[in-house]
């Protein structure tokens, strides 16, 4: 067993245009909590693509738990976390059964999930604090809920690597710590996490490493150390301010975006 | 009322017909499911119209009429799985590409040939003409629909609910679109005889969209679709027999009455719930937060 959890060396990836990603080399070792962030267009969901296996047409060499991502089918041991925002919440099924369906293609061939395979969902679930909530419809849940359910998906399949799109984009502050912290939990349990997020503030500011991505990598280190004017502009493209708090890294517009403007007192035209 | 139901058994060509009717109401109705939850309630549609262009073309080559429906409707799950998978192009511009193609195929094929066909029965179904042969298609493609339910049900769901990541999780959903293009092809072939091409679009989704109403249980979504779909073909033939229409309207209607009832029923009970809410913490959840506000009228 390497000691990387990926291993991305030489990676270009087009779709008959100019480059998404350009000769991309990145390194995540066992048991580290990343996030990647770039304005839109960076090249994010890309780079979770290739992670996760659903892209083919890359050059250059992807490794992921210490194996290449083979060319058909996904690589073992990936758990991934769509956004909230791309699942029909409608759809006619409850937490557990979401759960089970993280095993689906391990699982024998038959319309029901075996009693071991319901405890082990119980007990993934009760592990992300879930416990009570089986038989809930999914859309019942809280945003929070939602991203625990998904996780407990992603665990369920015994996954080393866990890989997040936007884990907090639609939710509260206070979810987005809870988020936050499980995802410290879940690191400090061993796993490796990569989340992608468009928060500097609220999320990146507090993970122990950013990867700064704009089709190659712009910065990549601890909040500290890569949060700073040159590589925030050379991102992004615009000037922004750092401030330093209380031992916190805020970025701010570098000046107001809006002139200021005139009140309009009620029932004025 | 009991010579009303037991009268027309007296011929044996409507008891085929109910045979098929119960076979393809139970394969519609179970289908339905599946083809709303993906939201390609269109697909039923344009097969159904490849299934003129094949049956035109085999009946004027002097083929079986099935060897033209299955060859186009494979054609046509083929090709919409193909253009589909090309950047920029959805599944619904494929269906409008290839099936209306088929289907014109099969206009100008019947307008230029000596042979006549019945159209009409090919359009809107027909109880007489059900014999032997569309029973054992109806059979062969049920049981094999059934076995597609049975072994690739959970990878069936995965790859529905959540594609992207039933692909990481290592479902081959490329594959399972494919299986499930085709099983629908063949469940509109079989479908022909009793429902005729115009109708079947209908039979593949009402179903469905009744049972998404009143249900919030993906098992139970199953159960009542495939109920509805065989009530409606039994309630469908009958009055086929009766009162001399196509069994093809018949069905539809009886089956989009139900949908109507569920749907005003649903809302009925999604306002009193709400007026319920409203009232008192009764009706409160308690302790769950909603994330989202989505207003279904789900009941069950």
């Amino acid at each position: 067993m390497g000691s990387s959890a990926l291993h991305l060396d030489g990676v270009t990836v087009g779709y008959g245009g100019p480059p998404v990603l350009t000769d991309l080399a990145l390194e995540v070792g066992r048991g580290e909590l990343v996030g990647i962030v770039g304005p839109s267009g960076a090249g994010k969901s890309t780079l979770l693509r290739l992670i996760t296996g659903r892209d083919t047409t890359h050059r250059g060499r992807v490794e992921v738990l210490g194996a290449p991502v083979p060319r058909h089918g996904a690589p073992g041991g990936v758990g991934y976390v769509p956004q909230l925002e791309s699942i029909d919440w409608d759809f006619p099924l409850t937490v557990e059964q979401v759960v089970l369906l993280g095993g689906a293609a391990t699982s024998r061939r038959l319309p029901w999930f075996s009693r071991a395979e319901r405890r082990r969902a119980a007990a993934v679930l009760e592990r992300l604090g879930m416990a009570g909530l089986e038989q809930r419809h999914i859309r019942e849940l809280s945003g929070g809920q939602q991203q625990r359910m998904f996780l407990a998906r992603a665990l369920a399949r015994d996954s080393e690597l866990l890989v997040l799109d936007e884990p907090t984009s639609g939710v509260d502050l206070a979810t987005r710590r809870d988020i936050l912290a499980l995802l410290g939990e879940l690191r400090d349990e061993g796993l490796t996490v990569v989340l992608t997020t468009h928060d500097l503030n609220f999320v990146a500011a507090h993970l122990p490493r950013i990867v700064f991505l704009n089709g190659l990598i712009t910065a990549d280190g601890a909040p500290r150390e890569v949060l700073t004017p040159a590589v925030l502009h050379a991102t992004y493209g615009t000037p922004m301010r750092v401030v330093h708090d209380q031992g916190m890294v805020l970025v701010v517009d570098d000046a107001p975006v809006l002139a200021p403007g005139r009140a309009v007192p009620a029932g004025e035209p | 009322m009991a010579s009303w139901l037991s009268d027309p058994f007296a011929y044996t060509f409507f008891a085929r017909a109910m045979i098929a009717g119960v076979l393809v109401g139970a394969m519609c109705g179970a289908l339905s499911v599946f083809i709303v939850l993906r939201r390609m309630s269109y697909i039923g549609h344009g097969l159904a119209h490849a299934v003129l262009g094949g049956v035109a073309v085999g009946l004027v080559l002097g083929q079986d009429m099935y060897l033209g429906a299955v060859v186009a409707t494979v054609v046509a799950a083929l090709l919409i799985d193909r253009i589909s998978r090309r950047r920029g192009l959805h599944a619904d511009a494929a269906i409008g590409v290839v099936t209306t193609a088929i289907f014109a195929l099969g206009v100008a094929t019947l307008s230029v040939s000596p042979e006549r066909i019945n159209v009409e029965a090919v359009l809107f179904g027909n109880i007489l003409g059900v014999n032997p042969t569309d029973l054992w298609v109806a059979a062969g493609v049920g049981v094999a629909l059934l076995a597609t339910l049975v072994v690739a049900y959970k990878r069936l769901v995965f790859a529905t609910f959540d594609p992207e990541v039933a692909e990481v999780h290592g479902i081959r959903v490329g594959g399972s679109e494919i299986v499930f293009n085709l099983l629908t092809a063949a469940v509109v072939v079989a479908s022909v005889r009793v429902l005729g091409v115009l109708l079947i679009a209908a039979a593949v989704v009402v179903p469905g969209a009744f049972a998404r109403l009143v249900s919030r249980s993906l098992g139970a979504m199953l159960g009542i679709a495939t109920m509805v779909g065989v009530g409606s073909s039994v309630v469908g033939l009958y009055a086929s027999y009766h009162v001399d229409v196509p069994s093809g309207p018949a069905i539809v209607l009886t089956a989009t009455a139900v949908f109507a009832v569920g749907f005003v029923g649903s809302a009925l009970v999604g306002r009193s719930a709400a007026r319920a809410r409203r009232a008192g913490p009764a009706g409160v959840e308690g302790g769950v937060e909603h994330a989202h506000s989505h207003e279904g009228p789900l009941v069950g």
